[in-house]
């Protein structure tokens, strides 16, 4: 299509959105990263399918001052990665990014309480309903489990009220295999939700429709988040990593009604469906 | 001013080269400037569904790689005047297809005059369909009314949505058609079929049309002759009715409520008189 020069410019900036990779390096040597990300595609070469990765240095502590970058460029491209930018690099790479002719952008490290967990993501741990969690053991209504130690913890610490950013607003519909992530915000559909489709968020995820497919709320931890719909028929919800499949369909008091989904007020444990 | 439709399914068999025969079959019957193009390399039919496989000498693959021009390989239609055929390679496979190659047969084809350059995509959601489907201004999703047809739509309707040209630079989107076919009212009542309005409610885009299940149709792709060329025939009707609403008319849905018919009325379809070629 040619667009008249009279009216519009050469050149259009329009927002994209697309899931990048945080690539955490734990060694400096860039022969050993060549050869676990060989490993990893050895069954599939386009298994990563040049995705954006971000270097995340914040491991390396100093031996991040002397890695070979060519190469560490080089390994994450015979991977088919694409990496375009790092995160918690030290000052000398900020002073010498030119000089290294890296075309790299330098993000902010990552939140804080993210380094503070041991392992990576935690392990979804299944909930009970509500209605079986009376004899639990669990903590007192009021309060929240405290930041467990880390050779203990399956669940990350609780993080820092991070302040939310404006809602993510989709308004057509989730088709199946489309993933749509709000990355530190709530995301709101204002259509239905396809079977085969899944709407993740850092904050609250409202369907102002059916919802079908996967929903995750608090996709980072937030353990306040919810999952709000007008017609909740989903193969799985899950809220701050804990997760609730649907094997015998949504229970009949709960069909075709607005619900909402969160951690139980008596038993954070649980995953609650309640009528709204 | 020319379109590019894409015919597209997800799902493989549910009557995507019918459906390119038929609508570009009708359009050129309507005077329009059609030619239809198959996309399926490897596992070429359009040609076989048209009627001119002995004809084919060149394909869109010989024309991309250079080997041919275009005008070599295009196939004029028999039956109709304005009706030209692309036909897809069968010895070489969909890797021959190159996204700059197509989009100089498009231009190109466009630059001939054509009114509309229809695409009748493979199967799936692999690069044969996702290059059928590129450079789309419209698309019509082939549905047949049973459920795992319909999840395949809707991820088809998905890749259309993103990856097509005019999502990808921002233009305005492709206009979404949805076609049902191999419709049977009976077994829609009986509760074994999904009807036409449970399926537009699940997948949100405009009906176009709802085609009949008809032996006609199997009948058409053995002669090599489209089934639109059998005016009184329901499945015809069925498709000049869509096609009249993809250009603008609206019209009622016909053919998807049951006949109630006499028992001497289905003797006699059972033996073949009779307009309509329903089977009971």
């Amino acid at each position: 299509m040619k667009y008249s020069s009279k009216t519009r410019p050469s050149v259009e900036f329009k927002g994209f959105e697309t899931p990048a990779l945080r690539a955490v390096l734990r060694e400096a040597s860039a022969s050993t990263l060549k050869e676990t990300l060989e490993r990893m595609c050895l069954q599939q070469p386009d298994f990563f399918g040049w995705q954006p990765v971000v270097i995340d240095l914040t491991r390396l502590g100093d031996d991040s001052e002397n890695l070979d970058w060519p190469a560490i460029l080089n390994a994450f491209r015979s991977a088919q990665l694409h990496p375009v930018a790092v995160c918690g690099a030290p000052e000398s790479f900020r002073e010498n990014a030119d000089a290294l002719c890296l075309g790299l952008a330098d993000l902010p490290d990552p939140a804080p309480y993210l380094s503070r967990t041991p392992g990576d993501a935690p392990a979804p741990q299944s909930a009970e309903t509500s209605a079986s969690a009376s004899s639990s053991a669990s903590s007192s209504p009021a309060s929240r489990p405290p930041a467990p130690p880390p050779e203990q913890s399956l669940k990350p610490a609780q993080p820092p009220e991070l302040p939310l950013l404006d809602a993510m607003i989709i308004d057509r519909p989730i088709r199946s295999g489309q993933q749509i992530y709000a990355r530190d915000r709530d995301l709101i559909v204002m259509a239905v939700v396809s079977p085969g489709a899944e709407v993740i968020a850092d904050g609250n995820v409202h369907v102002y429709g059916s919802l079908a497919g996967r929903a995750i709320a608090g996709a980072r931890g937030r353990r306040d988040a919810r999952i709000f719909t007008l017609d909740l028929r989903a193969e799985i919800v899950a809220v701050a990593g804990l997760y609730k499949t649907f094997e015998e369909g949504v229970p009949e008091n709960l069909r075709g009604k607005p619900v909402q989904i969160a951690l139980g007020a008596e038993n954070a444990d649980a995953l609650e469906i309640r009528p709204i | 001013m020319s379109r590019v439709i894409v015919v597209t399914s997800g799902k493989g068999g549910v009557g995507k080269t019918t459906t390119s025969a038929n609508l570009s079959a009708g359009l050129a019957l309507r005077g329009k400037k059609v030619v239809v193009i198959d996309f399926d390399v490897g596992l070429r039919n359009l040609d076989l569904v048209m009627g001119c496989e002995r004809r084919v000498v060149y394909d869109f693959v010989n024309v991309i790689q250079g080997e041919a021009t275009l005008n070599q390989a295009l196939i004029r239609d028999k039956n109709v005047e304005n009706l030209h055929i692309l036909p897809a390679s069968q010895t070489r496979d969909k890797d021959a297809l190159t996204e700059a190659g197509v989009q100089k047969v498009i231009e190109d084809l466009k630059e001939m005059g054509f009114d509309y350059i229809v695409c009748d995509s493979p199967a799936g959601i692999e690069s044969g369909a996702v290059m059928a489907l590129t450079f789309a201004d419209d698309a019509i999703v082939v549905v047949n009314p049973e459920v795992s047809s319909v999840r395949d739509s809707d991820r088809i309707i998905g890749i259309i949505q993103s990856r097509s040209r005019r999502a990808k630079e921002g233009q305005d989107p492709v206009k979404e058609y949805l076609l049902v076919t191999r419709y049977s009212p009976r077994r829609v009542k009986a509760g074994e079929m999904l009807s036409h309005g449970d399926i537009l409610e699940i997948l949100k885009v405009p009906l176009m049309g709802v085609i009949p299940e008809s032996q006609r149709v199997l009948e058409s792709s053995n002669q090599g002759l489209p089934a639109v060329h059998q005016k009184e025939t329901d499945v015809a009707q069925a498709y000049q009715d869509a096609i009249d609403r993809y250009l603008g008319n609206d019209l009622p849905l016909r053919f998807v409520d049951e006949e109630d018919k006499g028992f001497f009325r289905r003797l006699l379809e059972s033996v073949g008189v009779g307009g309509s070629s329903k089977s009971a």
